[in-house]
């Protein structure tokens, strides 16, 4: 799947390419509203990462072109500026979805994932490790082919395990893909434990096997390694 | 009390002191002149008896009537000086005394010494001072009842500058985006006020501005640095070589970048609402939305074991939604970070305001918690929390309180400009 990346940053496209490149991601990267405007008009993405304050315009030029060329790449727009009538109008521009520097890469990651499954695979919506099988369209989860019965935020966490399957997720990013950054927590994030051991004892119930590996005070990883 | 009414005092003062003084003087310098005039009218008289003794050698009749008495007694002692002064006498037929200005002067008939005495009363000289006097003193009361509501009129005017520049002044305020602008005047004194008010005015704000921008562009520019921080960290944890001892490094480095990511985003805001990029325009069931936060923060409170009691009444406000999201967020962040395990937590909507209290144990230093970068003791937090709240509700004109009560924090937010208590 190809992905085209325009942020004038070197080094924050850099490392979103080399992220997403694990998860076997073909990138792009364009530095300026021109070099993305070439791109777009020569290739299809499957997803677009789209910085708004470019060197020499605003990025949502080229959402302008997207639309006028009656292209359907998906975008995912990302804004240093979290303010209300960037997001407002990037999405009536038709962009996809909307996220605030800075951010986890297990959040864009997620991000992309369910921006791709949305627009690109009407009809698959299934997400299968091992005996694990998550159906994102009906939000259900089934384990050895048996649904299990998860609360809303399990569901969401075993579904941000998945998406970033095998990557180490900090706290931080789990705390923030659950909650939302607004929530000053200052760092306090023991109650995410309680959600992880509850998801853990749900899974183990089934009959799944124990993925979920605590990593050394910094966060999680979901592997059956 | 106004600088008219004051000037209107200090003018009645001096002018009343003016008035008696200079009454006072008029009278004794009129007095002065009408009794000297009558001294030489004495004078005169001495020098007819003295005229008539030298041709006769016999003394004139006496006379004694209402405008002048003239009467001679023998003399036993030798007296040759002449003496002028003033007597009260008794007036039978009046009855009462009377002043009279006499002369005294001793003449010599046939060998025989007398004492000759005019007397002229002085009464119609008195009477007459009293008639110039008080014609002055109402002339003068007269010219100063006008000179004051000329005074009143022009003074009025004069100032009328001043009190345009106080006016403008009043509307002035940093946060908006006009410019202060004072007219030219023709009077030095106020067109330089009128300068130095605008130079001072124009300089505050060029500061506050530079500030604010100041400010908004390090918070920016700090984002990409942070951003770039975060992705690298993101993408260097996935490394299989690292061992606890890095892990646990890497995660102090997250916690710190954390902070600081959430120090830049709390400035932006806060330059944000200063610079009124958000608009009150939404109608926002403020209820519903505590409801919602309520939801949001339910595992926080549960993890604390924090027992909640939340007593909500209907309540539509016109505001901003991400801005009372916000003042939400930071309200219950507070209550979740600073209530201690199996602490309570209460929340309470009616009409009029919104209180949140939460268990405690001492007061905090109610003049200081709203600052921004005030901290208490031990506490995690940054110290913008409350500073973010209470320019949110200096947006809404939302009178914020805290107090301390029955060992628990209360923050309240009043909804009528009008109840503001400072607490």
């Amino acid at each position: 799947m190809k992905i085209l990346i325009i942020e004038d940053e070197q080094q924050l496209a850099e490392s979103m390419a080399a992220y997403l490149t694990v998860e076997n991601y073909i990138c792009e990267i364009a530095f300026t509203l021109k070099e993305a405007h070439d791109k777009t008009e020569i290739f299809e993405y499957d997803c677009i990462l789209l910085d708004i304050g470019l060197p020499d315009g605003n990025g949502l030029e080229i959402l302008k072109y997207l639309k006028a060329d009656k292209k359907e790449d998906c975008v995912l727009i990302i804004s240093a500026k979290n303010s209300l009538d960037d997001r407002v109008t990037g999405l009536q521009l038709g962009a996809d979805d909307y996220l605030v520097k800075p951010f986890h890469l297990t959040e864009l990651s997620a991000r992309i994932a369910a921006i791709i499954r949305r627009k690109k695979y009407h009809g698959n919506n299934l997400i299968v490790f091992f005996e694990i099988k998550l159906d994102t369209l009906s939000q259900t989860v089934f384990i050895h082919q048996k649904e299990i019965t998860l609360t809303k935020k399990e569901y969401q966490l075993l579904l941000y395990f998945l998406i970033n399957k095998g990557r180490i997720i900090s706290k931080d990013a789990i705390a923030n893909h659950l909650w939302g950054d607004e929530m000053d927590m200052t760092n306090n994030f023991d109650f995410i434990y309680t959600h992880i051991k509850n998801l853990r004892k749900k899974l183990a119930e089934a009959g799944s096997n124990d993925y979920i590996k605590s990593v050394y005070g910094m966060g999680y990883q979901f592997t059956n390694s | 009390m106004k600088l008219l009414t004051k000037y209107r005092q200090l003018n009645l003062i001096a002018t009343c002191s003016i008035l008696l003084v200079s009454a006072f003087c008029y009278y004794i310098v009129v007095w002065q002149i009408l009794i000297a005039q009558l001294d030489e009218d004495l004078t005169t008289e001495r020098q007819e008896v003295m005229d008539f003794v030298k041709i006769n050698d016999n003394l004139p009749l006496p006379i004694n009537n209402k405008t002048q008495q003239l009467f001679f007694v023998p003399l036993q002692k030798n007296k040759t000086s002449t003496t002028i002064s003033s007597v009260s006498i008794y007036d039978a037929t009046e009855k009462e005394k009377v002043i009279f200005r006499q002369i005294e002067f001793p003449v010599i008939i046939q060998g025989k010494s007398f004492l000759a005495t005019v007397r002229e009363p002085q009464a119609e000289t008195e009477d007459l001072i009293q008639y110039i006097v008080l014609v002055t003193i109402i002339m003068l009361v007269i010219l100063l009842g006008l000179l004051f509501f000329i005074n009143r009129y022009f003074l009025k005017k004069l100032w009328n500058p001043f009190y345009k520049t106080l006016d403008e002044l009043k509307k002035f305020s940093l946060y908006k985006k006009t410019t202060l602008h004072l007219e030219s005047n023709k009077i030095t004194e106020f067109a330089q006020l009128n300068e130095s008010v605008m130079s001072m005015a124009n300089q505050v704000k060029r500061e506050y501005t530079s500030l604010k921008v100041f400010t908004e562009n390090a918070s920016h520019e700090m984002q990409t640095p942070l951003a770039i921080i975060r992705l690298k960290m993101d993408n260097l944890i996935q490394d299989e070589n690292l061992n606890a001892a890095h892990l646990n490094q890497l995660n102090d480095i997250y916690n710190a970048v954390g902070k600081l990511q959430h120090l830049m985003q709390s400035l932006l805001l806060l330059t944000k609402i200063e610079n009124g990029q958000f608009m009150a325009n939404e109608n926002v069931l403020l209820d519903k939305l505590i409801t919602e936060k309520v939801n949001q923060f339910h595992e926080l409170f549960q993890s604390k074991n924090i027992g909640l009691k939340v007593q909500l009444t209907n309540k539509n406000i016109l505001f901003n939604k991400q801005l009372l999201e916000i003042l939400l967020n930071n309200l219950l962040s507070n209550a979740v970070r600073y209530t201690r395990e199996n602490g309570q937590l209460e929340i309470i909507l009616n009409d009029f305001e919104l209180n949140i209290c939460n268990s405690g144990e001492i007061a905090l230093n109610k003049l200081e918690i709203f600052n921004r970068f005030y901290k208490e003791h031990n506490s995690p937090g940054m110290g913008l929390g409350l500073a973010i709240i209470k320019q949110i509700c200096a947006f809404a004109h939302f009178p914020v309180s805290y107090r301390f009560h029955k060992k628990m924090h209360c923050f309240r937010i009043s909804f009528l400009a009008s109840n503001f208590e400072q607490n």
